[in-house]
């Protein structure tokens, strides 16, 4: 399977943008959960392994999320027997991915510093 | 709408535009019986358990299907009244000896006559032949390349077995500051 490009990432940022944002659907509340409902959609749609790990790599890429939520959701689907390649891959995904925006409290923090500074 | 009703209701008291799953299937009623081909009006109420549904004509007759079992006894020693099921009845098998008959003589009439039919039919008219062979297929094909998975179900899954592992992500939630107020 070709990795995933950067063309394939922009494609999926303006399909999403396309998207209406009335109909958005909040079962799925963490991102283990979305990516476990979408590994387990493009399984019956036939997707062999190698596929699962594009498409993932794909939605998590396009959607942009923290280095802490990947590692959080890869540990859970490690600890549910998902498969080795595709939490490996999700390692790797978050050692690129931008970290976490800080908390409300840290920027508290940073605010007061910058204040007494 | 007729209510779905939680006691028991007579079945006297129906109307024509009650649904079959209003009533109970013991109750006292006037009704005409169907025991065989035999049609019997019963003058006095009696109980009727039934084990089929029950029809009703428009003027709220209410007719008994054929499985219906009426029990009609003596009401001084407790026998069953002349003409009733427990007289004995036909013989098992009694009513099945036409129709096994009938089909053991279809079926050596078929393996004489079948093939060479087939085979003149497939040549006279071969859309007629198609047809047989298209309703001998199973009606309904279940075919999904939709691929499409419960989302609810999913999730209620997931999340039973997250609880299992012992580690669910607790809630989001926006921390507060550790410093002391001044």
């Amino acid at each position: 399977m070709a990795p995933v490009s950067a063309a394939e990432v922009a494609e999926l940022k303006a399909a999403h943008a396309a998207q209406p944002t009335s109909d958005v659907d909040n079962t799925l509340q963490s991102l283990a959960e979305q990516l476990g409902y979408s590994i387990e959609g493009l399984r019956k749609l036939g997707a062999d392994e190698g596929e699962l790990v594009h498409d993932i790599e794909l939605l998590l890429r396009a959607s942009g999320q923290s280095r802490e939520d990947i590692r959080a959701a890869r540990d859970i689907l490690m600890k549910l027997g998902y498969p080795r390649a595709i939490t490996v891959m999700m390692g790797q995904v978050a050692r690129k991915a931008k970290p976490a925006p800080p908390t409300f409290a840290q920027r508290l923090r940073l605010q007061s510093r910058t204040f007494k500074t | 709408m007729p209510s779905r009703h939680t006691h028991p209701r007579p079945l006297d008291r129906l109307t024509a535009h009650d649904s079959p799953t209003d009533y109970r299937p013991y109750a006292r009623a006037h009704v005409t019986v169907i025991i065989g081909n035999a049609v019997r009006y019963c003058q006095e109420p009696i109980v009727v358990g039934c084990s089929a549904m029950f029809g009703m004509d428009h003027s709220g007759i209410l007719l008994g299907m054929t499985e219906t079992t009426v029990i009609e006894r003596d009401k001084k020693n407790g026998r069953f009244l002349a003409g009733n099921a427990g007289n004995g009845g036909r013989r098992p098998g009694a009513r099945n000896k036409l129709g096994e008959q009938f089909l053991e003589d279809l079926r050596d009439s078929w393996v004489e006559q079948g093939p060479r039919a087939l085979a003149r039919c497939a040549e006279d008219d071969p859309a007629g032949y198609c047809r047989i062979v298209a309703s001998l297929l199973p009606k309904d094909i279940d075919i999904n390349v939709t691929g499409s998975v419960d989302v609810g179900d999913f999730a209620q899954r997931f999340r039973a077995a997250v609880e299992l592992l012992g580690n669910q992500p607790g809630p989001r939630v926006i921390e507060h500051g550790t410093s002391k107020r001044r």
